[in-house]
């Protein structure tokens, strides 16, 4: 599923279009995200570390 | 000083053996803890019960029993699930011998109680696991910690400990506020939904300045000020009123919220003894952040005084080769105005300080919290609302041949932030995607 930036964005798109707050899957992500371990975060954002993001581009394939 | 008090355990065998809230600031004086574990003995029975700690890797409560030999402190569980770790109150003469304790066994000595001197106890201080994974309908995890006599093996008791999650708080971002982000998305009742203790904050009074952490001395800025205080009152409410004592929260940011709670770090005060020097955030998940900012704000900053023709809808806008001037339809107004009439300030700061490479973003250092990025994109499915995006952009600009990818962002977004700002760093990882997740690698690593 795509997501944009907020609601305010999405005009005339299909089903798989939705703003990111509203994203059941981004939702379901952080609720999983802050009961796991820390192997999934990085330890500083900001800067070229290497690590624990994720970009809601195509869930279809 | 030691407060308030945990329920204690049974009297089998003698033993009583029960859970303290702790002040991390008497972990800098070993004499001033003794004094104040006497004075918690003596009161225990007055105060109210301590519930429990949350799981953020920080906090600390006391675990104590009467008596006057060693005794042997033990944390019972699988060994592949962390129950947190134990550290000997005799043994702490700083607050560098508070970290990170990986021992779930110790053996302790007693202490001579100060006003009770015929009496004496032995302690460990307890430290919560960095996290918990509860299903959604768990509270807490329960955590025994067993307490014996090495010599007398009848001399046992035990103690349940309730960890419990960390409390979220939800940080929106520009132009926006507590319900708008989370409350009207059903973001906040999905979390809490799983079990999460949810708060939000809400700067919608100072939601268009910049997110500029050196802005105003003290406080970094309003919306960090606010931030701040909304931690602290979760905090208090956790130790104060609920009695589990907990350090740091999680924060969830969208959007420029993720730069408010970078702000935060980076603030005086930050990291305090109340948080055992560890600062007030366990872990940060940023959605849409713009990290290395958002490419479209400079433009907006740019041409906010010009005039242009505006119809409703917001997107039906002209410039002035375009417009048909004549046409009543159209009003003429200065593109701030336009914004103003959405509640969107183009001229109060943060769009100017979102704009990349501002002095705001100059001012934000890297982010030493455990952190998680998500990113959106439009890309493929979203093409209406890019084409529109892209032709408000090639009016406003007076250039038809702009690009909102080529020229806006420079790579692929969420039609606010490109991919790499949002990520703020961090490596991307394809959600769900096949091959499409290959190409997009390629792409952005």
């Amino acid at each position: 599923m795509n997501t944009l930036h907020s609601s305010s964005f999405k005009i005339n798109d299909n089903k798989n279009v939705s703003a990111e707050l509203l994203s059941t899957l981004i939702q379901e992500d952080v609720a999983n995200l802050l009961g796991s371990s820390d192997d999934n975060f990085a330890d500083t954002i900001g800067t070229d570390s290497h690590t624990s993001a994720r970009i809601f581009i195509c869930e279809k394939g | 000083m030691v407060s308030g008090n945990h329920k204690y355990q049974s009297k089998k065998n003698g033993l009583v053996v029960k859970s303290l809230s702790l002040d991390p600031s008497v972990i800098y004086n070993k004499k001033n803890m003794i004094q104040n574990i006497s004075q918690m003995w003596r009161d225990h029975r007055q105060s109210n019960d301590c519930i429990g700690i949350v799981a953020d890797g920080v906090s600390r409560i006391l675990i104590i029993a009467n008596y006057d030999n060693q005794l042997k402190f033990s944390i019972s569980g699988p060994s592949n699930i962390d129950y947190g770790s134990l550290n000997s109150i005799d043994e702490l003469k700083s607050i560098n011998d508070m970290n990170d304790p990986k021992s779930t066994s110790i053996v302790a000595v007693p202490i001579n109680l100060t006003h009770h001197r015929k009496d004496s106890v032995v302690g460990v201080i307890y430290k919560a696991p960095k996290y918990v994974n509860l299903k959604k309908n768990s509270k807490h995890l329960a955590v025994t910690i067993a307490a014996s006599d090495p010599k007398k093996k009848y001399i046992q008791e035990n103690i349940i400990i309730k960890v419990y999650r960390v409390p979220v708080i939800l940080v929106h971002g520009v132009w926006s506020d507590e319900e708008g982000s989370w409350e009207d998305t059903g973001f906040k009742q999905f979390l809490e939904g799983h079990g999460f203790w949810v708060a939000t904050v809400d700067y919608r009074e100072h939601n268009a300045k910049t997110f500029d952490p050196c802005a105003e001395p003290e406080i970094g800025n309003p919306a960090i000020a606010a931030l701040k205080s909304r931690i602290l009152e979760v905090l208090d409410r956790y130790n104060k009123q609920q009695h589990i004592s907990a350090s740091q929260v999680d924060i969830i940011a969208h959007s420029m919220g993720g730069l408010i709670a970078r702000g935060l770090c980076q603030q005086n005060g930050y990291k305090a003894k109340e948080n055992y020097m560890k600062g007030q955030i366990r872990r940060m998940i940023t959605i849409g952040s713009p990290h290395f900012g958002a490419g479209l704000a400079g433009i907006l900053y740019r041409l906010k005084d010009n005039w242009y023709s505006y119809n409703e809808p917001f997107i039906a806008l002209w410039n002035s080769i375009y417009e048909k001037e004549k046409d009543s339809k159209y009003k003429r107004l200065q593109l701030k105005n336009i914004y103003s009439k959405k509640k969107s300030s183009l001229d109060k700061g943060a769009v100017e300080s979102l704009a990349p490479d501002s002095a705001a973003y100059y001012n934000l250092c890297p982010t030493n919290v455990k952190s998680y990025a998500i990113a959106g994109s439009w890309k493929p499915d979203a093409t209406t609302s890019y084409e529109i995006m892209e032709e408000y952009f090639r009016n406003i600009l007076g250039n038809p041949f702009f690009s909102l990818d080529r020229d806006g962002f420079h790579e692929d977004n969420d039609l606010q932030v490109s991919v790499s700002s949002q990520l703020g760093g961090l490596d991307g990882k394809h959600r769900g995607a096949k091959i499409r997740i290959r190409l997009n690698m390629e792409q952005f690593i």
